[in-house]
């Protein structure tokens, strides 16, 4: 399985490391850009959650389309910058950018699963028997 | 042959290997870092478990078949108590007199839920994942240690320490966890609610009470497990010997490999839940118990209503346990599987049939088992499009399972085949793995499920997966390893005894709960169901015989327990390094195998099952053996 | 005897052994703390609106941590950046900037953000008790508009003020007691009075006493209740004090007026404001007391708890699920990022296993401070959601 794929990964890898010995004072400023990229939508995370977009008429229109309303847009804008702001450490500071198939692997399954347990949790809460409705208004 | 290696190849390893020389008795035996000793702990530990929650249902068994009048025979009674405590066990009186003692119905569901928590987590993983995983697989993939060595002894003691919890807490006022070994709250919020009475007066701890020692015990238990299976992926990952690839794996690593994921990936949840339900009961936080919670407490002398703000979901903890629980099931299952691969490869002489289709479909049966949870709560109100989605996943999880039967049953056909005690356990392994699996299709379908819910089908189902299937594979795993670990044979004929004494009285044991479930039998009536005798009379009498069935299996299990000690001392010492003319590489090592497991560089040149290849000189070429011309076991490549 | 691959990479994997063992953890981190959000997501969704708070955490506070732990996930970077420079000075600032960041986010959280919670008191109206306390709430103010404490259009059924801690010491205790039937209370007082045995009786009797002292406040009351003639009035009297809480006392001269739309709901002393302000003085649920010792004269809100849902109390996991699921996620983050600290610490100092590591094996010292430091990621990660779902949404 994996013994296929090694070449590749392998000259992959020595590219890397290469990358880090040769221009190391460029991998320093990436890593204070995305520092402060991070500075940056923590500012705009707390900014947006004093933002009531209920009451913004186009984003009332847009996410009704998928059927959220109140709080509920700005919980998923909130969690929108929030999973931006996750990818800039994953992919930089955890270098996943430049990870392997043996790394990544595993984490997509992760992901997979995790995403898997919100779904059908969420699913299995919002469709109750009919006969119960009264558990759901 | 591997004894001829042994002497040369000491020399060059004594400078590496001096530092096990010194080791003193703690180090070498008890915190070792040595996989095969951590090994052999697991095995030995979970067997004590094993037969702990075994002798806890074969009192349950006496209060089903005796409908729970009857006082246990005399001494064996008085034993009990002495022992349990009047919160388990209660006196009979007969005629204003007492006569003995007998399990109290609040004991029945103590030991009910301590026989299940025990056999899955206490009994089964332990000793088939991390006790045999432990043991073959670095040896099958030619390493000389875990990847770990010392996360691999830190994983041991967490299990330990969980142990000593989940005994403990039959010890305290209340004794233990009585909710059922999958813990649903709210009910599992209340029991055993601190600030309350048990039955003998005494008051209820904050800590030590039956409810928050489980759930301590199985955080303990979840972490060492975590650190196990990511030791166990690393190893596989990182330290297989060179030439040995993926394809050249033995099955019985791929089980392990898979098995690592499951556990890596579904036990967190459940760690998740734990730590959530330890709040509820220690902090008093309602994660799982409802607004409204009305709550007679009928049990204590005197109630104190628990308070609780309510908002919380008891569904929550039914998908976060069955989260993992369902992966568990083959977290069960597959190590056995990959043990019986072994055995019947190396007794039927032959490669295995679809080595690569049996390795496929762990792989889909794995993925596949992450999103069939639900189906474990098709009672709890769950509407049609979602059931609708569990059901078909768990119909579809069953084309890898027949898959790998399927493959295994053919390997059979034209080999010419050993009968030797593990082989045995080995063929009754797949018809009853047959009758255990497929009595679960029909739980698949929500409708029916709807009606076996909770009786004693599911149970039936449930343990003809994991008694005749996993705990066979388990005791044909002891006596195919067990030359290796020891340098003896476990006796032939002890085992042959125990064998075909387990296979009659085990499905005399649960054949009957088939029918008995179809009947309406509801798991947890205590007094096997005379109060609702009404509804279920033309199957009650079924009941002494899985009592029968259960006292009859213990006793040739008895059987097995003498041939395990008595063969460390007296069973027949092993002719060479390799009695059974295995392939894979474990029989490549001295026996038993010393710390660094091999005495020389190990190289694999082929496929795991080499058996009677067309040509060869003799009936199996092991894996090390390099191809004709070549010249032998060259030092391995640096890295 | 030697494990291969522990500092080398393999080559046909290019991985060494650690840096798959911490992913493989960090996979399991992922579906544990899945797990605790998914709870978190239950919870919302199960929640009343009324009763899922907002504004009850300290943004300013909670922003500036998350500024602190990106800070140590830069700094982490950097020092394993210097490692790979093999330049050791470089390494030790940045790795001790990166502890003492950890350290500072610890601090914060246990010296003000918990303690915060337990100095604060709430309790929660029951809907039909909802008007007898309406002037409390405030719910004829905030008519059409958003509540601070109650979720958009529902009323606010919600009081709050400060616990004194150090002048009631059992307030803490006592005010998460939950009403208490009498029917109950009636059976522990007669926990062992029939038993025959005096060594079963002395047990009882402990037992009995053991149970009181959790559900009575006073000593006083525990030792009247227990005397065999009890006057029946003296009883109730006793009964309804064990049965009714008592909010902080009210300072009037000192109060705030009281501003609906600026209320940010931070616990302004709810209970001083709102009572001098809408001029309660002789509201039936309002008493004055005067302080023994001082003469001074305090008010006392007194709230029967039979009007109460059952969450009231300090700020504490038993209040309601938002607090339950905050301490325990911030709890278990905690611990992982005191996990780290205690890793970097170890690894900064100059021990064998730690920065003299550099002399003898920089790869490896290099590897350590990489997989402590993808480790360190993951917490910071974990806490870029948990920041927003608490705090701010």
């Amino acid at each position: 399985m994996s013994d296929h794929s090694t070449p590749a990964e392998h000259k992959h890898d020595a590219h890397g490391h290469e990358g880090h010995h040769g221009s190391l004072m460029s991998h320093s400023k990436v890593y204070l850009i995305i520092g402060a990229l991070l500075f940056i939508f923590t500012v705009i995370t707390v900014a947006l959650s004093y933002i009531d977009f209920a009451h913004i008429g186009i984003f009332k229109w847009a996410f009704g389309l998928v059927g959220l309303k109140g709080d509920g847009i700005n919980i998923v804008i909130g969690l929108i910058v929030a999973t931006f702001k996750v990818c800039l450490v994953g992919a930089w500071f955890m270098h996943l950018k430049q990870e392997t198939m043996q790394i990544w692997r595993p984490l997509l399954f992760t992901f997979f699963f995790v995403f898997a347990l919100f779904m059908l949790f969420v699913l299995a809460y919002l469709d109750p028997i009919p006969s119960s409705s009264h558990w759901f208004h | 042959m591997a004894q001829d290696h042994a002497h040369d190849a000491h020399g060059h390893h004594d400078d590496h290997g001096h530092d096990h020389h010194e080791l003193g008795f703690w180090r070498k035996w008890v915190f070792s870092t040595d996989h095969k000793v951590i090994g052999m702990q697991y095995t030995v530990t979970g067997l004590a478990f094993l037969f702990f929650g075994f002798m806890l249902m074969l009192l349950m068994r006496w209060t089903i078949a005796k409908g729970g009048a009857e006082p246990l025979p005399t001494g064996l009674g008085e034993l009990m108590f002495n022992i349990f405590g009047d919160d388990v066990f209660t006196a009979v009186m007969k005629d204003g007199k007492q006569v003995g003692y007998t399990l109290s119905s609040q004991g029945y569901n103590v030991f009910g839920a301590m026989h299940g928590t025990i056999m899955v987590f206490f009994g089964i993983v332990p000793i088939a994942m991390a006790g045999f995983g432990n043991f073959v697989m670095p040896l099958q993939i030619g390493a000389i240690d875990m990847a770990f060595p010392r996360l691999n002894m830190a994983s041991f003691w967490c299990f330990f320490v969980s142990c000593i919890f989940m005994v403990a807490s039959f010890f305290v006022p209340g004794s233990a966890a009585k909710s059922g070994w999958t813990n649903y709250p709210p009910l599992a919020g209340i029991a055993d609610l601190p600030g309350s009475v048990d039955a003998s007066g005494d008051l209820l701890g904050v800590w030590t009470n039956g409810g928050t020692l489980w759930l301590l015990g199985m955080v303990f238990n979840i972490t060492g497990s975590l650190l196990g299976s990511i030791n166990f992926i690393t190893t596989i990952v990182q330290l297989r010997a060179p030439g040995m690839t993926w394809g050249r794996l033995p099955f019985f690593c791929w089980a392990q490999f898979i098995t690592a994921y499951l556990l890596l990936l579904a036990f967190p949840p459940l760690e998740s839940a734990a730590v959530m339900n330890l709040f509820d009961r220690v902090f008093g936080s309602s994660f799982f118990q409802p607004t409204g919670l009305v709550v007679t407490q009928a049990a204590t002398a005197a109630g104190i209503v628990p308070h609780y703000s309510g908002g919380g979901s008891p569904i929550l903890w039914q998908h976060l346990f069955w989260f993992l629980a369902h992966p568990e099931v083959y977290v069960l299952i597959l190590p056995g599987i990959g043990m019986i691969t072994e055995i019947i490869a190396c007794n039927t002489r032959k490669p295995i049939w679809g080595y690569k289709a049996m390795v496929g479909a762990v792989f889909v049966l794995a993925f596949l088992s992450f999103i069939v949870w639900a189906h474990h709560m098709y009672m709890t109100g769950m509407g049609p499009k979602v059931s609708a989605f569990f059901q078909t996943t768990t119909i579809m999880i069953s084309v890898p399972s027949v898959i790998l039967l399927t493959a295994l049953l053919l390997s059979l056909w034209g080999g010419s085949i050993r009968f030797n005690t593990p082989m045995l356990f080995a063929t009754a392994f797949l018809p009853m793995f047959g009758i255990g699996g497929l009595t679960g299709i029909p739980l698949a379908f929500n409708a029916i499920d709807l009606y076996m819910h909770d009786t004693y089908y599911v149970i039936a189902h449930f343990n003809n997966v994991v008694a005749p299937v996993t705990i066979f594979a388990i005791f044909a795993g002891c006596y195919h390893w067990y030359p290796k670990a020891t340098g003896r044979f476990m006796s032939e004929f002890l085992g042959k005894v125990h064998f075909w004494g387990s296979l009659v009285f085990i499905n005399i044991l649960f054949f009957p709960m088939f029918i008995q479930g179809m009947g309406g039998v509801h798991r947890r009536w205590w007094d096997g169901g005379l109060t609702y005798k009404g509804t279920v009379e033309n199957v009650l009498h079924l009941n002494s015989w899985s009592s029968w069935g259960a006292w009859g299996l213990a006793a040739f299990q008895l059987v097995f327990v003498f041939n395990f000690f008595y063969s460390i001392f007296r069973g027949k010492k092993v002719p060479n390094d390799n009695p059974w003319n295995a392939t894979t590489l474990e029989w490549d090592t001295p026996t038993p195998p010393p710390h660094g497991n091999f005495t020389k560089p190990i190289t694999v040149y082929r496929n795991a099952y080499e058996y009677s290849v067309p040509g060869a000189e003799k009936d199996f070429t092991p894996q090390s053996e390099p191809p004709a011309g070549t010249p032998a076991a060259q030092p391995a490549p640096a890295h | 005897m030697e494990i291969p691959y522990t500092v080398r990479p393999r080559p046909d994997t290019g991985l060494a052994n650690p840096k798959l063992g911490i992913w493989l953890f960090l996979a399991s981190e992922v579906m544990l703390f899945g797990g605790l959000f998914a709870g978190y997501i239950f919870m919302r969704l199960g929640a009343e609106p009324w009763m899922w708070p907002k504004g009850w955490l300290n943004v300013p506070v909670g922003t500036f941590n998350t500024f602190v732990l990106i800070l140590s996930s830069v700094t982490v970077i950097l020092a394993w950046e210097s490692l790979k420079l093999r330049n050791l000075r470089a390494y030790k600032v940045w790795l001790a900037v990166t502890w003492i960041c950890g350290l500072l986010f610890l601090t914060i959280k246990l010296s003000y953000e918990w303690p915060a919670k337990f100095h604060h008191f709430g309790a929660y109206i029951q809907k039909t008790a909802a008007e007898k306390y309406e002037p409390l709430l405030g719910n004829d103010k905030h008519e059409g508009k958003d509540g601070h404490i109650g979720r958009k259009g529902y009323p606010r059924l919600f009081i709050g003020g400060h616990l004194d801690l150090e002048n009631d010491k059992d307030a803490m205790k006592a005010s998460s007691v939950p009403f208490i039937p009498e029917a109950n209370l009636n059976s522990v007082l007669a926990l062992g009075k029939d038993e025959k045995d005096p060594a079963k009786q002395a047990k009882l009797f402990h037992t009995r006493d053991e149970m009181l002292k959790q559900i009575v406040v006073r000593e006083a009351d525990i030792i009247a209740l227990k005397a065999p003639d009890l006057d029946p009035k003296k009883k109730a009297e006793i009964l309804h004090r064990m049965n009714t809480i008592s909010v902080h006392k009210v300072d009037a001269e000192n109060a705030k007026p009281y501003d609906p739309d600026n209320d940010k709901a931070h616990f302004v002393p709810r209970d001083q404001v709102l009572i001098s302000d809408l001029g309660l003085k002789d509201s039936p649920i309002v008493h004055s007391v005067k302080d023994a010792k001082t003469g001074k004269e305090d008010q006392h809100l007194i709230i029967d708890k039979r009007d109460l849902v059952a969450g009231h109390g300090p700020l504490v996991p038993k209040l309601n699920t938002y607090l339950a699921t905050y301490f325990m996620i911030t709890g278990l983050h905690g611990a992982h990022v005191l996990a780290g600290c205690i890793c970097f610490i170890y690894f900064w100092l100059p021990i064998k296993g730690g920065s003299k590591l550099f002399y003898t094996n920089p790869e490896q010292l290099c590897n350590r401070i990489e997989v402590s430091g993808l480790f360190w990621h993951l917490v910071d990660l974990i806490w870029i959601f948990v920041f927003p779902i608490f705090y701010l949404l």
